[in-house]
């Protein structure tokens, strides 16, 4: 199992300015919410990627699915 | 022929294809069955690939788009994205308009 915790420090290591909420009913599904400056000018299928790679293998894997919602925090 | 040429073959062949787990009648999981309920809502025709039944190309995909999840939704041979895009595009109407474009 993974948790909430370790998913953010994830994201937050590869996107310093990110601010993460994330949920779980069952702790294989997730849903995050993530704002972030590196969003910026980025489309969304490629915010998505930056948000998987962070988390890495886990995806797929432990975590079954995550729903992502980006947002763009301009500086 | 090996799988990412496979999956080539799908993603060229076809102009909107959909990579899934189960079939378009009988989806096997929630959020391909949202993509699936989508795309019948907007009468568009689209090939299924039922990773399900093809171990290999459901890992394959995954190599071939750098995308860790399945459903995966291609149009005009590009990949769109998963469920949660797939929604937004579809609730902002961004989606009828790539449909529309390769149509034509």
């Amino acid at each position: 199992m993974i948790d909430q915790k370790e998913i953010i420090t994830k994201i937050q290591k590869s996107m310093p300015t990110s601010k993460v909420e994330i949920e779980s009913e069952d702790g294989v599904h997730f849903f995050a919410n993530i704002w972030a400056e590196e969003f910026a000018g980025i489309p969304m299928l490629a915010q998505h990627r930056m948000v998987y790679d962070a988390i890495g293998a886990a995806v797929g894997r432990e975590i079954h699915a995550l729903s992502i919602k980006t947002h763009v925090v301009i500086k | 022929m090996s799988v990412l040429s496979r999956i080539e073959t799908y993603v060229g062949d076809h102009e909107v294809v959909l990579f899934m787990k189960g079939t378009a009648d009988f989806p096997q999981c929630g959020f391909s069955g949202k993509v699936v309920k989508i795309l019948k809502d907007l009468s568009v025709d689209f090939f299924v690939v039922n990773v399900l039944d093809d171990e290999e190309v459901r890992e394959g995909v995954k190599v071939f788009s750098n995308w860790p999840t399945i459903p995966q939704l291609y149009v005009g041979g590009e990949l769109v994205g998963g469920c949660d895009i797939v929604v937004d595009l579809f609730e902002s109407g961004e989606l009828q308009k790539m449909l529309t474009a390769t149509a034509s």
